[in-house]
C-alpha cells in the first residue's frame, strides 16, 4: 500500500516531468481510440439513415448477382408492369439512378462546368412530385417534363445565376445537353451538394439507361406476406434479375458497410500501433530517467527496509498511474478527432451524425494505454530494484546489464524479427491474419533489436559525426545537395516541396558553413557564440555519446517512423521507376482512351476509327474468368490489332494462334499452372460456361496485362454488352497528333469524357497514383513522427534537470547563456541525426526485402528516392534545433547558485 | 552496563559474544582490485552495547563511514563477519537482510534523509508502513512528543526547518523500536545550534527510551555529546575514549594526525 501512496505522491512531484510522456501516451491512445470512435459513428450514421428512411417498401427487384466478373446486363423498364399485375403485388415502383456524380454540371458560357467546392457533389435524380419526396418542395416554377426540362435546387440555381425559364447547358451521361430551367426546388439535408432531376423517361436517357430499370421497389398487396410476394415474383422475373425482401437487404447493406469500416478501422489502427510502439520507447526513457534521478531516495527506501519487490512495484504503478491518464486523455482526444471529422463529413454530405463511444472503445484504450506504460516501465522498475541502499548516501548509478549480454539479446531478438519478415515476405500460401501477424511482430522485434545494438555504435556515430568540421562540412554538403538533386536527377519542381526543400536547405548550408568557420577560427578551443565548433559542441557531443543507451532509445523512436516513411518511399519510387521502364519500352499505341469509374460506349471505338489520320483502333476489355478452382483476371483483345499497339513481350509462342480460341498467359501464371503453348485450359466465363481455349503464347512484363488475355470474338461469345474499357490508338505516320488527340477527346465529351493519355501521360497516371499512396501513408505516419518528435523534446528536458548541477557549475565558471544554449541544441541535433540515419539505413533493407517479395512483373529494381531521403534528414536536423528550444531555454534561464546547491 | 571495546589490529579475534546490540569480527572491506585497491576496513573488531551512545571519528577516508554502512547491512564485507544480536549478516540474502534493517535497525542520513512526497507523520512510520506493521500507538506517541514537531507533522518537508527535518529523520529511525540506531553524520548539513538541538534529542532518546546509537561523525562537539568514541585511521581503529568532551577529543584527533 504505502509504495502505491509513494507513487502516487511521486507522480504528483514530478508531474512537469511527465507532461511530455503523457502527451506521447495521449497521442496513440487518441489515434486507436479514435480510429474505433470514427468507425462506430460511421457505421451507427449509416444504419440509423437506412432505418430513417420511413417510407420503405417491402421488397425491392434488383439485377442478380455474378458469382465473379461482370456483365453488361440489365433489367427492362416493361418488367415493373409485369410485376404490378400479380395479384400479390400492392405496387411497384421503377427507379433509375446515376452513381458517378462527376459526370453532370451545369456549363457557363465559356464551357466551364460549375461545381460545388470542395467535397460536394452533383447529385442527379428523377422528379416523383412533392408529394412523394420528403423534403422537396418547389420554390418556383412548374415540374420538370420532357427531355429538356430540368429541376436545379435553389443553392445550384444561385450559384449558376439561373432564374426559372432560362436556358442552359449541362453535361450528361450522354454528352452536353440544352435544357430549359423548369423548376426550382428546395431540398432537405442537401449539405455542401447540388440537386437535379428530371421526369423519369428523361433521366432514363440522360443517365444513359434507355428503357432499363436499376430497381423496382414492391409494397406488397394488403393480406400477403413478404414473403409469398417475394415468392410469386421469383416466379416471373428474369435470369438477371433477383428479387429480395427489404429487411434482408438492409441486414446485406449494414454488413457490407461495416465490412468496409471494419479494413478502414483496422488500417488506422496499424498507423496507431506503430505510433504507440514509438512511444513505448519514449515512456521507457522517461521512468530510466525518473529512477536515476531519484538514486538518493531509493537508496533510502532500501536501506529503512523496503524490498527490491517494493521498489520496483512503486516504479510499475507509477507508470501505471501516468498510463490510466493518458489514456483517459487519449479517449477524449480521439473523440475530438473522430468528433472533428464527422462534423467535416457532416456539412459536406448533409447527414445527420452522432459520436459513438462504446465501452469497448474505452475498454481497449485503457488497455493499451496501461500496456504500452507498463511494459515500457518493467526494465526501468528493474534497474530501480538493483539501486543499492547505500546509494542514499553515495552517488553511483546502478549496474546496468553488460554490454555483451546486450549485444547477445539485441542479435537474437534482431535474428528472430528477421527471420519472421522473411517468412512473411517469402513463404507463400499463408493466410492473410498470419502474413499481418509475421510481418508485425517481425518488423516490432527488429526494430527492438536495432535499438538494444544500436546503443553500440550511438557513441562512436556522434563521437565522429559531432566533431565540428564534420558536421559543419557535412551539413553544408547536405544543404547544397538538395537543390544539385532536385535540379539534376529530379524536375526541379521538388514535387509539392519545393518551397519546404529550398527552406531545409538553406538552414543547413548556412548552419553548416558557420560551425566550419567558427572551427576554421580556433573556435575548438574557446566556444565562439552556441556553434557546434565551439566548447558548445563538444559538451554536446560528450554528452550524447555519455549515455549511448538513453540516445540510442530517443533515436530508436524516430528511427521507427523514418524507417517506414523511407520504407514506403522507396517501394512507391521503384514501383515508378519499374512502370515507366516498362511503358517505354513496350508502348506502341499513341493514345489510350479510358476512365477509372466506368466503361465507354462501344461507338466511340468505332467513330475514332473512322478519323482521318488512326490507323488502327483496338478495343480492350477487362473481366472475371475461373481457371480450376480460382478467379482470375482476364482482358480481351481484337487480336488482329492488340500486338502493333502494345508490346505483350511474348517469349514462347506468338499471338498469331489468339483469334483461333487461344489464349496468352502470363509468365508467372504459366509457371503456376505448369502450361506450355499448345496446352489446353478450361475457361469458365459468367455466363458460367466453360470453353476450351488452347495457349498461343506465354508472355512476360508488360505495362497492362498480368494475366490471361483472349480474342474479342471469344470474350463476346460470353459476356453481353457493347461497351469497352479501353481503347488503344495508333496513328498514321505523318499526320498532326495534336489535331488527332483534340477529336478524340471531343469524340470523348459525347460519351461520358474519359480519359485520353498517350504513353507518358499513362506513366504519368501510375507515377500519380503510387505518390498518392506515399503522401496518405506519411501523413498517416506524421503522428507517429510527432510522438517521436515529442520524444526527443522530453529526453532534451529530462537530461537538462538531470544536469542541472553541471550546469549550474559551467554557467559559473563563465558559459555563456548563449553557449550553454548551442551545448544543448546540438545535442539535440545529433540524437535527431543519428535516428534519421538508422530509420533511412533500416527503411532501405526493409523496402529491399519487399521489392524482392514483389514479383518482378510490379516492382523489378529498388530506385532510392534520394530526393525525399535528403528531405527527410535535413527535416530530422532541423527537429532537432526545433526540439531542443525550450530545454535550451531552460537552461540558460537557470539560476546559477540554486543550480549548484542542488543536491539531487 | 560496561561498554566493552575489543580494538584488536594485529592480535587473533576473540571468541564470539553474542551480548550487545551489534558486533564485528575482523571485519575487513578491499574496493577495487590490483593497482587501484583500496583497503577501506582492515580486520576491524568492535562491539556495541546496548543503550548506549557510540560516536566513530577519523579523517576522511579512515573507513568511518564504511564500518558503519557494513554493521547496519548496507554493505557487504570483503571478510570477516558483522552481528546484528547474534544474527551474522553475510549469511543473509537481499531479502532477509533487507527485512532485518527495516525491523531491526534504524537510520538516520547527513541528506536526502526525507521523502519530499509525504508529511512528518507519514514519514516517520513509512518502515512500518514498508513492513505492513501497525505501529506500537504508545511508543509512537512517545517519539512523537519528543520531537517536539506539535502541529507540524502534517507538514511536508520542504516546509519544515532543518533541524526539524532531522528530528523527524532520528523519530522515523526509532518507530520501529529498533535494537539500534545508525547515523550517518546527521547534524553534518546543519548549524551549530541545531547540531546541539539534534544531539540533545538523540542524547535524550539514549537515556529515556535505553536506545543504542552509533553515530559517524568529525565534529569533536558532537561525539563529546556520545558515551564512547571510537577512532578509526587508515582502515582500523586506533583509539578510543569514554565520557569524551569536545576538549579531549580534539586533542586526540591533533595526536593522531601528528601520528601519520
Amino acid at each position: 500500500m504505502k509504495m502505491i501512496q509513494l507513487a502516487a505522491r511521486g507522480v504528483r512531484a514530478s508531474l512537469g516531468r511527465l507532461v511530455l510522456t503523457t502527451i506521447a501516451i495521449v497521442t496513440g491512445v487518441g489515434f486507436v481510440s479514435g480510429s474505433f470512435i470514427l468507425a462506430d459513428s460511421l457505421s451507427n450514421t449509416l444504419d440509423a439513415l437506412i432505418a430513417s428512411d420511413t417510407d420503405t417498401p417491402d421488397a425491392q427487384i434488383s439485377l442478380a448477382k455474378l458469382e465473379f466478373g461482370h456483365d453488361d446486363r440489365s433489367i427492362p423498364d416493361t418488367l415493373t408492369a409485369e410485376v404490378e399485375a400479380l395479384p400479390e403485388v400492392g405496387e411497384a415502383e421503377a427507379v433509375v439512378t446515376y452513381e458517378r456524380l462527376e459526370d453532370f454540371a451545369i456549363v457557363d458560357d465559356d464551357g466551364r462546368e460549375i461545381k460545388p467546392g470542395f467535397a460536394g457533389f452533383v447529385v442527379p435524380g428523377v422528379w416523383n412530385g412533392e408529394e412523394q419526396e420528403e423534403g422537396v418542395s418547389i420554390v418556383d416554377g412548374a415540374p420538370p417534363a420532357g427531355i429538356d426540362q430540368v429541376a436545379v435546387s435553389s443553392n445550384y440555381a444561385e450559384k449558376a445565376g439561373l432564374a426559372v425559364g432560362d436556358q442552359l447547358t449541362m453535361n450528361t451521361a450522354v454528352g452536353q445537353r440544352r435544357f430549359e430551367l423548369a423548376t426550382i426546388i428546395e431540398v432537405a439535408d442537401l449539405g455542401r451538394n447540388f440537386y437535379l432531376a428530371f421526369d423519369f423517361p428523361a433521366a432514363q436517357t440522360l443517365f444513359d439507361k434507355e428503357g432499363q430499370v436499376d430497381v423496382i421497389q414492391l409494397t406488397r398487396a394488403s393480406g400477403v406476406s413478404t414473403e409469398r410476394m417475394v415468392a410469386a415474383v421469383e416466379q416471373i422475373l428474369p435470369e438477371q434479375a433477383a428479387v429480395q425482401s427489404f429487411d434482408d437487404l438492409i441486414a446485406e447493406l449494414s454488413a457490407g458497410i461495416d465490412g468496409q469500416l471494419t479494413i478502414v478501422r483496422n488500417v488506422l489502427l496499424g498507423f496507431a500501433g506503430i505510433a504507440l510502439f514509438v512511444s513505448l520507447f519514449i515512456i521507457y526513457n522517461t521512468f530510466a530517467i525518473l529512477v536515476t534521478q531519484r538514486l538518493h531516495q531509493i537508496g533510502m527506501l532500501r536501506a529503512i527496509g523496503a524490498t527490491k519487490g517494493q521498489v520496483r512495484v512503486g516504479v510499475i504503478f507509477e507508470a501505471m498511474l501516468v498510463g490510466i491518464f493518458g489514456s483517459l486523455v487519449g479517449v477524449v482526444f480521439g473523440y475530438g478527432i473522430a468528433y472533428g471529422l464527422q462534423f467535416i463529413i457532416e456539412r459536406a454530405s448533409g447527414f445527420d451524425t452522432s459520436t459513438v463511444i462504446q465501452p469497448r472503445t474505452v475498454v481497449v484504450a485503457l488497455i493499451v494505454g496501461l500496456g504500452a506504460t507498463t511494459v515500457s516501465a518493467l526494465l526501468p522498475s528493474l534497474l530501480a530494484g538493483r539501486v543499492s541502499p547505500v546509494a542514499a548516501m553515495r552517488s553511483e548509478a546502478p549496474s546496468r546489464s553488460s554490454a555483451r549480454r546486450r549485444v547477445a539479446t539485441g542479435s537474437a531478438v534482431t535474428a528472430v524479427g528477421v527471420v519472421l519478415l522473411t517468412i512473411g515476405l517469402f513463404v507463400g500460401g499463408q493466410g492473410t491474419s498470419a502474413l499481418v501477424a509475421e510481418l508485425a511482430i517481425g518488423s516490432v522485434l527488429t526494430f527492438v533489436g536495432v535499438a538494444l545494438l544500436s546503443a553500440l555504435f550511438a557513441g562512436p556515430f556522434v563521437g565522429f559525426v559531432g566533431q565540428a568540421p564534420v558536421l559543419g562540412a557535412g551539413l553544408f554538403g547536405l544543404g547544397l545537395a538538395m537543390p544539385v538533386l532536385m535540379f539534376t536527377i529530379g524536375d526541379g519542381t521538388g514535387g509539392l516541396m519545393f518551397g519546404p526543400k529550398m527552406v531545409v536547405s538553406i538552414v543547413a548550408m548556412v548552419t553548416g558553413a558557420s560551425t566550419f568557420i567558427t572551427w576554421l577560427r580556433g573556435g575548438r578551443r574557446f566556444g565562439l557564440g552556441g556553434s557546434a565548433g565551439g566548447l558548445a559542441g563538444r559538451l554536446a557531443r560528450q554528452n550524447a555519446a555519455r549515455s549511448p543507451r538513453r540516445t540510442a532509445a530517443t533515436a530508436t523512436a524516430l528511427t521507427i517512423g523514418i524507417a517506414v516513411v523511407s520504407a514506403f518511399g522507396v517501394v512507391g519510387e521503384s514501383l515508378k521507376a519499374t512502370q515507366g521502364d516498362v511503358a517505354a519500352r513496350a508502348i506502341r499505341a499513341d493514345l489510350f482512351v479510358g476512365s477509372d469509374d466506368t466503361t465507354i460506349d462501344g461507338e466511340l471505338a468505332d467513330r475514332v476509327a473512322a478519323l482521318d489520320g488512326v490507323a488502327e483502333v483496338s478495343r480492350i476489355r477487362y473481366n472475371e474468368i475461373r481457371v480450376g478452382d480460382d478467379v482470375e483476371e482476364v482482358a480481351a483483345y481484337e487480336a488482329d490489332t492488340g500486338d502493333r499497339l502494345i508490346d505483350f513481350a511474348i517469349s514462347v509462342g506468338s499471338v498469331d494462334g489468339l483469334a483461333d480460341n487461344g489464349v496468352l498467359v502470363y509468365s508467372d501464371v504459366a509457371d503456376d499452372r505448369s502450361l506450355d503453348v499448345g496446352d489446353t485450359v478450361a475457361v469458365e466465363f459468367v455466363d458460367q460456361r466453360t470453353e476450351q481455349l488452347v495457349v498461343a503464347g506465354i508472355f512476360d512484363d508488360n505495362p497492362l496485362e498480368k494475366g490471361w488475355v483472349i480474342d474479342l470474338s471469344v470474350y463476346e461469345r460470353h459476356v453481353s454488352g457493347t461497351d469497352d474499357d479501353v481503347v488503344a490508338v495508333s496513328f498514321a505516320e505523318g499526320t498532326d497528333s495534336e489535331a488527332l488527340v483534340a477529336s478524340v477527346e471531343a469524340i470523348g465529351e459525347q460519351f461520358a469524357s474519359p480519359d485520353v493519355l498517350n504513353a507518358a501521360e499513362m506513366t504519368e497516371d501510375v507515377e500519380n497514383e503510387a505518390n498518392l499512396l506515399i503522401w496518405i501513408v506519411n501523413s498517416l505516419l506524421g503522428l507517429t513522427l510527432f510522438v517521436a518528435f515529442i520524444g526527443v523534446v522530453n529526453t532534451i528536458v529530462l537530461s537538462v534537470i538531470e544536469r542541472t548541477r553541471e550546469v549550474g557549475l559551467l554557467r559559473a565558471v563563465g558559459m555563456t547563456q548563449r553557449q550553454v544554449k548551442g551545448a544543448i541544441r546540438w545535442e539535440s541535433v545529433m540524437v535527431c541525426l543519428f535516428g534519421a540515419t538508422l530509420g533511412i539505413g533500416l527503411g532501405v533493407v526493409f523496402a529491399w526485402a519487399a521489392v524482392s517479395a514483389i514479383p518482378d512483373g510490379d516492382i523489378a529494381n529498388v530506385a532510392i528516392p534520394y530526393e525525399s531521403v535528403l528531405f527527410t534528414v535535413l527535416v530530422a536536423v532541423l527537429a532537432g534545433v526545433v526540439a531542443a528550444v525550450i530545454p535550451a531555454r531552460r537552461a540558460a534561464k537557470l539560476d546559477v547558485l540554486d543550480a549548484i546547491a542542488t543536491t539531487g | 552496563m560496561t561498554t566493552t571495546l575489543q580494538t584488536t589490529t594485529d592480535a587473533p579475534p576473540p571468541p564470539a559474544r553474542v551480548e550487545g546490540a551489534a558486533h564485528s569480527i575482523g571485519a575487513s572491506k578491499v574496493y577495487g582490485s590490483g593497482d587501484t585497491e583500496v583497503h577501506a576496513l582492515r580486520d576491524v573488531s568492535v562491539q556495541f552495547d546496548e543503550g548506549r551512545f557510540t560516536a566513530i571519528m577519523g579523517p576522511s577516508g579512515s573507513g568511518k563511514s564504511t564500518l558503519m554502512q557494513c554493521m547496519a547491512g548496507l554493505d557487504r564485507l570483503s571478510a570477516g563477519e558483522t552481528f546484528v544480536g547474534d544474527v551474522a549478516l553475510s549469511t543473509l540474502g537481499d531479502k532477509a537482510l533487507t527485512e532485518l534493517r527495516r525491523d531491526r535497525i534504524g537510520f538516520v542520513f547527513q541528506a536526502f534523509n526525507l521523502i519530499p512526497t509525504l508529511n512528518a507523520a507519514e514519514n516517520i512510520t513509512l518502515p512500518l508502513d514498508l513492513a505492513g506493521r501497525k505501529p506500537d500507538r504508545d511508543w509512537l506517541e512517545q517519539v512523537v512528543t519528543a520531537t517536539d514537531l506539535g502541529d507540524r507533522l502534517d507538514h511536508r518537508p520542504n516546509e519544515l526547518s532543518g533541524g526539524q527535518q532531522q528530528r523527524v529523520a532520528v523519530a522515523r529511525a526509532m518507530a520501529s523500536r529498533p535494537d539500534i540506531v545508525f547515523g550517518d553524520e546527521p547534524t553534518g548539513n546543519l548549524d551549530s545550534r541545531t547540531s546541539a538541538e539534534i544531539l540533545a534529542f538523540m542524547r535524550a532518546a539514549v537515556d529515556e527510551f535505553g536506545q543504542t546509537i552509533v553515530m559517524v561523525t568529525h565534529d569533536p562537539v558532537s561525539a563529546s555529546y556520545s558515551d564512547h568514541v571510537l577512532f578509526l585511521n587508515d582502515g582500523r581503529i586506533v583509539d578510543e575514549m569514554t565520557n569524551p568532551t569536545a576538549d579531549a577529543v580534539l586533542d586526540k584527533i591533533k595526536s593522531l594526525g601528528a601520528d601519520r
